[in-house]
């Protein structure tokens, strides 16, 4: 391709000469810079490569073979996914898996934004604190914030409790043990990764283009619509990919407060492997679930790359 | 009082444009605007001129409304706006960064504060368009922003701003990031839409070319409040303090003892200048460009003069500067066109002026920046930076005790 290249005169590449004189006074000039990574990353990327690529090549491996516990090489077979697809069982639990984690998602939009967007135009301590709390939840481990909903949701629990009460109901209401407990759960961990997206996405909104709308006699109601949501919007995808991967792929929680009777997606992986014993059929439902949230992924990308600014 | 040495405003049977009334706006514990007060006729361009943390821009956004004053008032063609938010005031405004809406296409952008305004889509957007033609980027409707060039960029936020007719026209230093080709451009053909439009406009910037090039008149401003406001031309050969006379342009600045029949004595001989009443000690402020440099003492007629010796010039282009051994000081003569006299180091010459091109600085304004010895090499190059009073030391040499009669 190098005839098609917009050379106007033969003659320029001798005419360029001084400029690469000039290349050797300051090397990052016009040469793109070297492909392969500086030493610095070889730690990063053997660590990647052995405990992330290996695994899940291995994983995909199983899901394909037939022998029972992971030995592979003696056949191979798409069986276990036919299984999974053909079943009903397994089919409501996947997309009951799609569906916490859509509820998650959403509400924890709802949530986030007007909080990452007050706390922004706070100032000080207050900004910082309220940062904190949101954060908060990230310095708590997993099982002692389940454990907390337990308490808070039990049939005598303050909630029941509070509302037996407050006469709105009469006997003790089931929370716990819930698709609903699981939501609730879930929001609550991963509120702060849907707050740091927004805030950092609001954050970035220069000054001067909030006041070019305001000046040029936008309502508060038409500059949020008009300018603060679209350019938020790559920080909501971001955002809300993150929470709903997190979501879809949790185990622990939905384990504990959906009492057995929610089962996801990934407690299905886990069973499989830990109770039935039978790998192949837990690696592929394992593989289905990482083809779901990948498209949900690149659908999102596909999405925020039509959005300002959004060239992730 | 300030020294209000013009206010054509104030006789105008239309109400000013934008009118100030003693406007104050403290930072913490900063005084950022302190008591200013002035106005914009209707169709004038006022420019506020200062170095940077001089409350010039504080003072826009007050204008604009997106700070709220401690005290003062604003008003708007005679209607007070002190309580209206700033989408309610009916002011355009340019920026510095810019600030287009990246997510919208030019057009878009150009029609925002039509469309915000509920005019109809298709009329907004042909309005847009007519605007756009105004910036010459007709053209370039439908292309996103970030697709055009800084100047591009800077012309549609003034399509922006022009698209709704508002009736005043702020700008934040508009052109402070272009280069300086496309800054002098963007000036010339700003002025000129402000002509054709009959737009009233109160302009920020550092930069003194573009003010005295843009402005009907110019606010100087200092350390919070107004130095000194006037015609380009008055602020420029006419300054009040050795401040406004430094941040202007180049000046020489000579030590003198005042007499009687306007006559003051420096450390080379004694020359004509015009005198307040009770004027003693103080500055002479003469412009270099104003002052003739000539090989003999004939040559310089009857003008002041005085005789020194040539140390050395630079070429610049247009203009040659020519630094001249006055005594115990340096003077600087600039020389252009069809005067310039060949001169080489250690010739002896004579410099002379006129007696009204000479500026008396009152002895307040020469004490307050240190009273230094007159030593113009060293003194012009570093001006605008050594011009920032220190706390209230500085804030008695804005006011000079004299001005003129």
């Amino acid at each position: 391709m190098l005839e098609q290249s917009p050379e106007p005169v033969p003659g320029s590449k001798a005419r360029r000469r001084p400029d690469t004189g000039h290349d050797l006074v300051s090397p990052s000039a016009d040469k793109p810079h070297r492909v392969w990574p500086p030493a610095i990353l070889v730690p990063v990327v053997v660590a990647m490569l052995a405990l992330l690529a290996g695994p899940l090549m291995l994983i995909a491996l199983t899901s394909v073979s037939t022998g029972p516990a992971g030995e592979l090489g003696r056949g191979w077979t798409l069986a276990h996914f036919g299984r999974f697809l053909g079943d009903p069982y397994y089919r409501s639990v996947m997309l009951a898996t799609l569906r916490i984690g859509a509820i998650v998602t959403l509400c924890s939009l709802l949530l986030a934004y007007p909080f990452a967007w007050w706390t922004l135009r706070q100032r000080g301590w207050l900004r910082a604190a309220l940062l904190f709390a949101a954060l908060a939840p990230l310095m708590v481990t997993v099982s002692i914030r389940t454990l907390g909903w337990i308490v808070l949701l039990a049939d005598n629990g303050p909630l029941n409790a509070l509302l037996s009460l407050s006469g709105i109901v009469t006997g003790p209401v089931r929370m716990i043990y819930t698709e609903f407990a699981v939501v609730l759960g879930l929001i609550e961990a991963l509120l702060p990764f849907m707050i740091l997206a927004v805030f950092t996405a609001l954050q970035s909104i220069p000054r001067d283009v909030l006041r070019a709308a305001e000046i040029a006699g936008a309502t508060p109601r038409q500059r949020f619509f008009k300018v603060i949501l679209p350019l938020s919007l790559p920080g909501v995808a971001a955002g809300s990919v993150l929470v709903f991967t997190l979501a879809a792929s949790s185990f622990v929680t939905p384990r504990i407060l959906g009492g057995g009777r929610t089962t996801t997606v990934a407690n299905l992986v886990v069973d499989q492997f830990l109770v039935s014993l039978n790998w192949p059929f837990g690696a592929a439902i394992g593989v289905l679930l990482f083809v779901v949230i990948g498209a949900v992924m690149a659908l999102e990308r596909a999405v925020s790359r039509r959005l300002p600014g959004g060239t992730q | 009082m300030n020294s209000l040495t013009e206010n054509g405003a104030a006789a105008t049977p239309r109400p000013a444009a934008v009118d100030i009334e003693n406007l104050v706006k403290r930072f913490d514990a900063q005084l950022a605007v302190d008591r200013v007060s002035l106005s914009v006729a209707p169709g004038e361009i006022v420019c506020l001129l200062g170095p940077s943390g001089c409350g010039k821009t504080t003072t826009l956004n007050l204008v604009a409304g997106f700070l709220r004053p401690d005290s003062g008032h604003v008003r708007l063609s005679g209607r007070l706006v002190d309580d209206l938010p700033p989408h309610r005031r009916q002011i355009g405004m340019v920026f510095q960064s810019y600030a287009l809406f990246p997510h919208m296409s030019v057009l878009d952008n150009a029609a925002f504060g039509l469309t915000v305004r509920g005019v109809p889509r298709r009329q907004a957007r042909a309005q847009a368009l007519e605007t756009l033609a105004l910036v010459q980027l007709a053209e370039y409707a439908q292309r996103m922003p970030q697709q055009l060039s800084g100047g591009q960029q800077q012309r549609v936020s003034i399509a922006r701003a022009l698209a709704y007719q508002p009736e005043l026209l702020l700008l934040d230093e508009p052109f402070s990031s272009l280069d300086a080709r496309l800054r002098i451009s963007l000036r010339d053909e700003l002025k000129q839409i402000q002509r054709r439009l009959g737009l009233s406009a109160l302009f920020v910037t550092h930069d003194q070319e573009e003010a005295l090039q843009l402005a009907d008149r110019v606010v100087v401003m200092q350390a919070g409040r107004i130095a000194q406001q006037g015609t380009p031309h008055d602020v420029y050969f006419r300054p009040d303090t050795r401040f406004v006379a430094e941040f202007l342009g180049e000046a020489n600045f000579l030590p003198v003892t005042a007499h009687a029949d306007h006559q003051v004595t420096g450390n080379a001989g004694t020359w004509q200048v015009s005198l307040p009443a009770g004027a003693a000690r103080g500055t002479l402020m003469l412009r270099p460009e104003r002052i003739a440099l000539c090989l003999n003492a004939d040559a310089a007629g009857g003008r002041n003069r005085v005789a020194g010796r040539v140390l050395g010039s630079h070429f610049r282009g247009a203009s040659q500067r020519v630094d001249v051994q006055v005594g115990d000081a340096v003077w600087r003569v600039t020389q252009a066109g069809f005067n310039v006299v060949q001169v080489e180091p250690g010739q002896d010459v004579v410099l002379a002026w006129l007696p009204e091109d000479g500026r008396w600085l009152g002895g307040e304004a020469g004490r307050g920046v240190g009273g230094e010895v007159v030593n113009a090499s060293a003194q012009v190059d570093t001006a605008v930076v050594t011009r920032r009073p220190a706390g209230s030391a500085g804030d008695t040499t804005i006011h000079p005790a004299t001005t003129d009669a």
